[in-house]
């Protein structure tokens, strides 16, 4: 393990968005939230070394990021007014960090596409069955949502040519991909759930495919 | 597929945890909400120096008064109507920055408190209010026009002049209301977690739902300004590639069918349970 070099961007349409792409249109069906948060860009940006560094790099980067969204919709010409402002583009979208990577291609500059693993409420329910003795952490857990566990899960540099590439790969590196989730989560491997297959793994875990990975470094 | 040369070259960590207990303290602490409340922010702070540089502005704007050299008889009577439009004009301008700080200062209690429906639904109705009040004084400003364009006896360029500077002053403050308008529409939208369920049919509804969801929606929509160059093409070759790519992950994360089991069916073993199936 070392230090983060990068930080990926993940940027999560929200209705703001979709009213958006609505009004540019009209008469023609607007894709439900689902569509729009499916294969959601992944932007590569350095580790800043401080938060608000990092704010102040999505901040320099936000036009471009929102002309890449428009394009994607409204094709490579496209313009909007729109792309200039900083508070539209954080109504239009929320950004998820990720700083938990793991390589899979010999530099993250060639890294064209990732996967990200995402924590299912199984692995929720799993954690509090195993904390159910400690009432602090018991408690704790019960606030807990999966979305909450799921934040800065695990992504994967990793290019492929075809998509169905994808679930052989999966298969294939279950167990490293399980490992370097799970050590996000705790260094001993005693306090893991038992995954000896790609059935349990996928109990546990689900994937969510990015085909786009940008780099504004 | 080809086999992947180097399995995992490295795993990444940020913040090394140590235990799942200590893993679990710090899950509640959600940077990602932090961060993104924190650009929010920002991107207020700069709109509040935006409206105090517009106030600035209008502060040096200086009226246009040539006319009064050259006009003839009515020269004072046309004063007179000027000075009434000006005081409406400032009238209308002092009521929309107000109605502009109290949409930032919303905007940024949404922001730290989270969206309020009820809250929501006294800023919409102070919004009615002001839609009449200014619609009253565009009616006005039209009146206090025409009476003046009926006592104008000469220089008609300088009057067309004036009207002109007249419709861009008040454009610039409609402006201004329906940018504020819209900032505090997108701010709520943004922070209404469950707005992640609004389908476009349900905007036909018109129950509370309606009101405090939909009509966000549908209000934000009349305010985007139209994009140059649309390729219609890409819009359905880009739903097509998420279907596809939606496809391979429900593909991928879907557990495999269990093989069917052989007449009679034999009572399942509590053991197999978590054995592969294949």
């Amino acid at each position: 393990m070392q230090p983060s070099q990068w930080e990926i961007i993940v940027l999560k349409p929200t209705s703001v968005f979709q009213s958006f792409l609505a009004s540019q249109l009209p008469g023609v069906d607007v894709p439900d939230l689902r569509q729009l948060q499916t294969d959601n860009t992944a932007y590569v940006i350095r580790k800043q070394a401080s938060d608000e560094a990092t704010l102040d790099e999505i901040e320099r980067h936000f036009s471009k990021m929102f002309r890449h969204e428009i394009s994607r919709w409204l094709g490579d010409a496209a313009r909007n007014e729109i792309e200039g402002s900083f508070l539209d583009f954080l109504c239009c979208f929320k950004f998820e960090l990720h700083t938990h990577i793991v390589m899979m291609e010999s530099a993250m500059e060639i890294g064209e596409q990732l996967v990200r693993i995402k924590p299912r409420a199984v692995l929720l329910k799993w954690m509090r069955e195993v904390v159910e003795e400690d009432s602090e952490l018991s408690t704790l857990l019960s606030k807990v949502n999966v979305n909450q566990l799921a934040e800065n899960s695990t992504v994967i540099i990793k290019n492929f040519t075809q998509l169905d590439e994808i679930k052989p790969f999966v298969q294939q590196y279950y167990r490293p991909l399980f490992e370097a989730e799970m050590s996000r989560m705790s260094n001993s491997p005693d306090d893991w759930p038992l995954v000896e297959s790609f059935q349990d793994f996928i109990r546990y875990f689900s994937i969510d495919i990015h085909t786009q990975l940008i780099h504004l470094h | 597929m080809e086999p992947v040369s180097v399995a995992v070259i490295c795993v990444v960590v940020f913040g090394t945890v140590i235990a799942l207990s200590a893993f679990i303290r710090q899950i509640m602490l959600s940077r990602n909400k932090d961060m993104n409340d924190k650009a929010q922010l920002r991107a207020l702070s700069a709109e509040s120096d935006e409206l105090a540089k517009i106030r600035a502005e209008i502060e040096k704007y200086k009226r246009f008064d040539a006319h009064y050299q050259v006009l003839g008889n009515n020269k004072e009577a046309i004063e007179y109507l000027d000075n009434k439009v000006d005081s409406l004009l400032k009238k209308k301008q002092s009521l929309i920055e107000r109605y502009a700080e109290i949409t930032i200062k919303e905007s940024k209690s949404i922001i730290d408190e989270g969206a309020n429906a009820d809250r929501k639904l006294i800023v919409d109705k102070l919004r009615s209010e002001l839609d009449s009040e200014l619609a009253f004084y565009d009616k006005e400003l039209e009146l206090l026009q025409k009476r003046r364009g009926s006592l104008w006896d000469s220089h008609g360029e300088l009057q067309t002049y004036l009207l002109e500077q007249e419709k861009t002053r008040n454009e610039h403050l409609d402006n201004l209301y329906i940018h504020h308008s819209a900032l505090l529409e997108k701010i709520y939208i943004r922070h209404t977690d469950n707005s992640e369920h609004i389908a476009v049919e349900d905007i036909q509804s018109s129950d509370y739902l309606f009101k405090v969801l939909a009509a966000p929606f549908q209000y934000l929509m009349q305010l985007f300004s139209l994009s140059s160059n649309i390729n219609l093409d890409k819009w359905f070759e880009e739903q097509r590639k998420r279907t596809n790519v939606d496809n391979a992950q429900t593909d991928t994360n879907t557990q495999p069918a269990p093989t069917p089991a052989p007449d009679p069916v034999p009572a399942p073993s509590p053991l197999n349970a978590f054995m592969p199936t294949d």
